[in-house]
């Protein structure tokens, strides 16, 4: 029974990502639906992941189907900007899967899980149906992420009880159906580290095994540093020297940058670096806009790393 | 089950070659069935490992008489070596650090070299019986074979990198098979420089014992074997001439701490108990699948953990766990043949195994693994096995002997000649270091309960962690809160009683003494009393961050003739890695200029006998005679830095070393001052004034009085010099103040042992005696 249900229709889908607005036809009646964009990320495959190669096996480990069990659904858990997002867009990319990531918050309601409406782009007064990007992935295949799960109420959680055990479907008032998840479904959840005590039992209990990601050590914020901002060459070490210096006198000996930090103060520092060229070489100042710094030609110095610490603390940001 | 080895005809003669994966069993097990195969039973083996080394292990080996006897072999010895090699790709980067530090590179906290130069001061042979090189040695030794380290004796650490290899156990069946699928991806880790030198001196030694024997084997790292090959098979390498045994090389026997043999004992800690107990020298062949062995070893031990769980003869673990950990054990076993599935290997790596049950179940079911799987078969090595062996333990372990560290920093302790009462050996131990050993693996587990030390061991005479003599911070606290108490009554004092001349109003009255002394000396004016304040703007008081010099004297100069100088330094070398970047230049050109140790305090003072029952946690115990502190305390570097920043890194005299001599050549060039010891109490006195900004404040024996020299200097600067009579201080306060002990610390004197302070009382002791802005100091950074 189960099986034929996993087996119902799905037309065939466009590759293109134009089509994102793929319709789709669901259940015994056919019902017309359009699936959830999912995510491709770009810019961060312009360096490769650093490090968590642990967290990753876990995460694979976890994914794979036993013989009499269904794959298991585990929460990720880790500080903001240590990096929960990107090893999904990496595992994602891997294994060559759809990833569909639905934001949580505290305004999402149980049928935001499965199901909207809107009104059609076809004219007339007809409706369409948009499957969340849970419910994308569910008849995809896909992985999906719900990032932030630890934001949302729990009566919006109810519905995700049924995708996370055994049953692997889910129920939607709003189109009448029950959406069955197709083999290749994959889901994980994502949380700040405060957050987890927030989440109800029930949701708790079902993501599981709860893989925390601690800050990188030194030597892998370098390697991240050293990735992304390739372009600024031999002077790196200094470069991240001082801002190891300057890290310190900021937040103490004790406490690591997540990713997101570095990489967010040294992007303002080459920013500060390419303004400072385009100043010295009377360019117009619109051009900066539509240039990337390695094209500048610029070179990052310490002082712009200064200037960037200075700003972000002065100014309360970080 | 071993099949063929591979082997290699050079003119004439046969290298038998056992390319291998270190600390690997299969390996160790090939290189043994080499001996029992009549046709590989070598003339000569060969190994990877320089030949002081292979000298030094041969010879201990003899000395343990483990040769034919049937006695369990020693887990784990190790052979440690000073390493003096730095990658010439990192000189540049060596002569860069040397400027910035502005010292030589052995001054450089070690952190710093191995991030940025990869050096780390020791590296580590250890003893593995699972290691094919060790189970060669050991061979060559019971069948009494010349056996030679063909190797380097030492290099330069190469860069460690992960390559994917198929599961060695798949070397039991076919190694000529397994190398030739393998041998390519495992050269990627090869270092061109370092280890193509490396192979070229092995090539040319195997030649050399090719020519000497007609079977030699050979057993070193499989990311070597291709490249020896080629060497060996080229004409134009000429054999080397002779292999020396040199033993004069500076390798140290030490027993090693689980926490460093553990990455080196195979997949699994009891492979090695295992390995021992069907090692059979005279002919014993492996009929069964040892993937199948480890497998069976593996869930043994794991349905051990599962059982000591749930039976909890510690009684500490919540019902609510257990039923969670009930729960999830069948997805746990999932996960497990996932994650064997998904990296290959089956059984599990140990560590990997930690990693899953502290992720998927608890950390006390990853203890109890933990604690399971070490205790298994393995008899380990203890300390008082080897009582006059050195020991090589992770740092940072707690007074308790337990503590999450990571498997890298670590430190040797030497014995003592003495013993304790109970007639254990005493160590000695040095400053910690990171050492280099493949335990990245390691990292994040627990690799250190207490139940490997030995009792002597754990009970010690001295903490492994806490090895920095740091002046504990309450000695600091209560002299300089007695300072600033001090600058305080002087304020007091000057503005109850100052005395005016007579100009319109009698204020508080005629001051007939002052009047009449200005009579006396010519002087007409009439001198009334004030309560007006009469002070001169003063750091001492209006500033906590940073006193005005401060002098003690507790008894009178000339009973004193034993004592001794000993100089105070504001943190130590290591102080700069707290300088903020934007303050680096200053500091740097002051060190540069003048030395790096900034002095925050000077002392004369009598030594002490440290009690017993304090001895493993006091480094020494001081009394004071006399004491100058140029300003605030030093409780820690970090402390010490802020107390410096604040004063522009001019608070206090700063100088190439801690001798008293250099001191005072320091005071002769820039202050153009002249002391001699002879009076310490006037030498503490003229040290504090070119330090002061307003006055100098002496607390000293009621009957005290400045001599004129001191009085003449502090003249000419502007400078009072305020006395306090020691009598304005309750009498235990006192005797107190004089106590001055060093107790051993964490780095930099950030952290203390829980064993300190519960002899000694908490570490902040008398802290709320210091104004608030130096106590914002202390706790800013700690």
């Amino acid at each position: 029974m189960i099986k034929e249900k996993l087996n119902q229709k799905v037309t065939e889908l466009p590759h293109e990502r134009d089509d994102w607005t793929r319709d789709i036809t669901i259940g015994k009646d056919g019902k017309h639906v359009l699936v959830s964009e999912p995510y491709e990320p770009e810019g961060c495959f312009l360096s490769s992941l650093v490090g968590r190669k642990k967290e990753m096996r876990f995460i694979t480990a976890a994914w794979m189907k036993g013989k009499t069990t269904p794959p298991l659904s585990p929460l990720l858990v880790g500080a903001p900007g240590v990096g929960k997002n990107r090893l999904i867009y990496e595992i994602a990319d891997n294994a060559g899967k759809e990833l569909y990531i639905l934001q949580g918050h505290e305004d999402i309601t149980a049928e935001d899980m499965a199901c909207a409406i809107r009104f059609s782009d076809n004219g007339g007064n007809s409706m369409d149906y948009i499957l969340s990007p849970l419910a994308s992935a569910m008849t995809r295949g896909g992985i999906c992420m719900i990032d932030e799960i630890g934001k949302i109420r729990p009566r919006a959680l109810a519905l995700l009880a049924s995708v996370l055990d055994e049953r692997r479907y889910i129920d939607s008032t709003l189109l009448g159906e029950r959406i069955y998840a197709r083999p290749g479904f994959r889901f994980i959840g994502a949380t700040n580290s405060g957050e987890v005590s927030m989440m109800p039992e029930f949701i708790r209990s079902r993501l599981w095994p709860v893989i925390t990601l601690g800050f990188p050590e030194k030597k892998e914020i370098k390697n991240i540093i050293e990735q992304q901002f390739f372009w600024s060459g031999t002077q790196m070490d200094d470069l991240i020297d001082t801002f190891w210096d300057l890290w310190r006198k900021n937040y103490g000996p004790d406490k690591l940058p997540a990713p997101r930090d570095a990489i967010h103060i040294f992007s303002l520092a080459s920013n500060l670096c390419d303004l400072d060229e385009s100043q010295h070489n009377d360019r117009d100042p619109r051009e900066i806009f539509s240039r990337t710094h390695s094209s500048s030609g610029a070179q990052l110095t310490s002082k712009h790393l200064e200037s960037a610490f200075e700003y972000l603390f002065d100014q309360g940001v970080m | 089950m071993i099949r063929n080895l591979p082997e290699l005809d050079i003119s004439g003669n046969k290298l038998v070659a056992v390319p291998a994966i270190h600390y690997r069993a299969v390996f160790a097990m090939q290189v043994l069935s080499a001996f029992n195969n009549r046709k590989t039973r070598p003339d000569a083996i060969a190994v990877e490992l320089g030949p002081a080394a292979v000298a030094m292990i041969k010879n201990w080996f003899r000395e343990l008489g483990i040769i034919g006897k049937n006695k369990p072999f020693p887990t784990m010895l190790g052979l440690a070596h000073q390493n003096k090699r730095i990658h010439p790709r990192y000189k540049s980067r060596a002569m860069d650090l040397q400027q910035k530090y502005g010292k030589p590179l052995h001054k450089i906290p070690p952190s710093v070299l191995k991030d940025k130069i990869n050096y780390s001061p020791v590296s580590l042979i250890c003893l593995s019986s699972v290691d094919s090189i060790i189970e060669a040695i050991r061979c060559a030794v019971e069948w009494d074979i010349p056996v030679y380290g063909i190797d380097i004796e030492e290099t330069a650490h190469t860069e460690t990198h992960e390559f994917l290899i198929e599961d060695p156990l798949k070397a039991q069946d076919d190694l000529p098979g397994y190398i030739k699928r393998n041998q390519t991806p495992a050269m990627k880790i090869r270092d061109e420089y370092i280890d193509g030198r490396r192979e070229i001196v092995m090539a040319a030694r195997l030649k050399y014992l090719l020519k000497k024997y007609k079977q030699v084997l050979f057993t070193g790292g499989l990311a070597h074997w291709s490249e020896i090959q080629r060497l060996l098979n080229d004409s134009g390498l000429k054999p080397a001439t002779q292999i020396s045994e040199d033993q004069s090389s500076e390798y140290t026997r030490v027993l090693v701490h689980p926490a460093f043999a553990l990455p080196q004992m195979d997949i699994l800690p009891n492979i090695t108990a295992w390995y021992e107990k069907q090692r059979d020298i005279r002919g014993n062949r492996h009929k069964n699948s040892i993937k199948e062995i480890f497998i069976n070893l593996f869930y043994t031990q794991l349905n051990a953990a599962y059982g000591s769980y749930f039976n909890d003869a510690t009684g500490e673990i919540e019902p609510s766990e257990k039923q969670k950990i009930l729960e999830r054990w069948p997805g746990f076993r999932q996960l497990l043949e996932n994650l064997c599935a998904v990296t290959q290997r089956h059984p599990l790596h140990f560590a990997s195994l930690l990693d899953l049950a502290e992720t998927a179940l608890s950390d006390n079911f990853r203890d109890i693994l933990l604690d399971t799987f070490l205790r298994g078969d393995i008899r380990w090595t203890l300390p008082e096995d080897f009582p006059d062996l050195p020991v090589m333990v992770p740092a940072g372990i707690d007074s308790d002997g337990a503590g999450k560290q990571s498997a890298r920093e670590a430190i040797i302790g030497v014995p003592e000649e003495n013993r304790n009462d109970r007639n254990k050996t005493k160590y000695h131990f040095s400053d910690s270091f990171l050492l280099n050993v493949p335990g990245d693996k390691y990292r994040s587990t627990l690799v250190s309960a207490d139940w490997f030390m030995p009792e002597g061991y754990k009970t010690g005479q001295t903490e492994t962690s806490f090895y920095n003599p740091w002046v504990w911070p309450p000695c600091e606290y209560l002299l300089h809160g007695t300072a600033y108490e001090a600058a305080n009554m002087v304020k007091l004092n000057k503005i109850n009683k100052r005395t005016e001349i007579f100009e319109g109003s009698l204020l508080e009255g005629v001051d007939i003494k002052a009047t009449i002394r200005a009579g006396v000396k010519g002087d007409k004016n009439i001198y009334i009393n004030s309560k007006r304040e009469n002070i001169k703007e003063d750091r001492s008081i209006t500033n906590g961050t940073s006193l005005d010099p401060t002098v003690f004297i507790f008894e009178e100069y000339s009973k004193m003739n034993d004592g001794h100088w000993e100089l105070g330094a504001a943190g130590n070398p290591s102080i700069r890695n707290y300088v903020e970047a934007l303050e680096l230049t200053r500091f740097d050109q002051k060190i540069y200029n003048l030395g790096d140790y900034f002095i925050g305090s000077a002392a004369i003072e009598k030594s002490g006998s440290v009690p017993d029952s304090l001895r493993h946690v006091l480094a020494y115990m001081k009394e004071l005679a006399g004491f100058v502190t140029f300003g605030n305390p030093c409780a820690h570097v970090m402390q010490s830095v802020e107390w410096l920043k604040a004063t522009r890194y001019d608070s206090c005299p700063v100088i190439r070393n801690l001798s008293i001599w250099t001191l005072l050549k320091f005071y002769e060039i820039h202050h153009d001052i002249n002391i001699n010891l002879d009076d310490w109490a006037q030498t503490l006195v003229r040290l504090a004034i070119p330090y002061a900004s307003a006055r100098v404040v002496i607390i000293a024996p009621d009957n005290y009085v400045p001599d004129p020299i001191s009085y003449n200097e502090a003249r000419k600067k502007n400078i009072d010099l305020d006395i306090v009579p020691l009598s304005s201080f309750p009498k235990d306060r006192v005797k107190q103040l004089r106590k001055r002990y060093a107790v051993y610390a964490g780095p930099d004197g950030l952290k203390f042992s829980k064993k300190a302070e519960q002899l000694l009382g908490p570490s902040n002791k008398y802290i709320e005696m210091l104004p608030v802005r130096m106590r914002e100091q202390v706790h800013r950074n700690s």
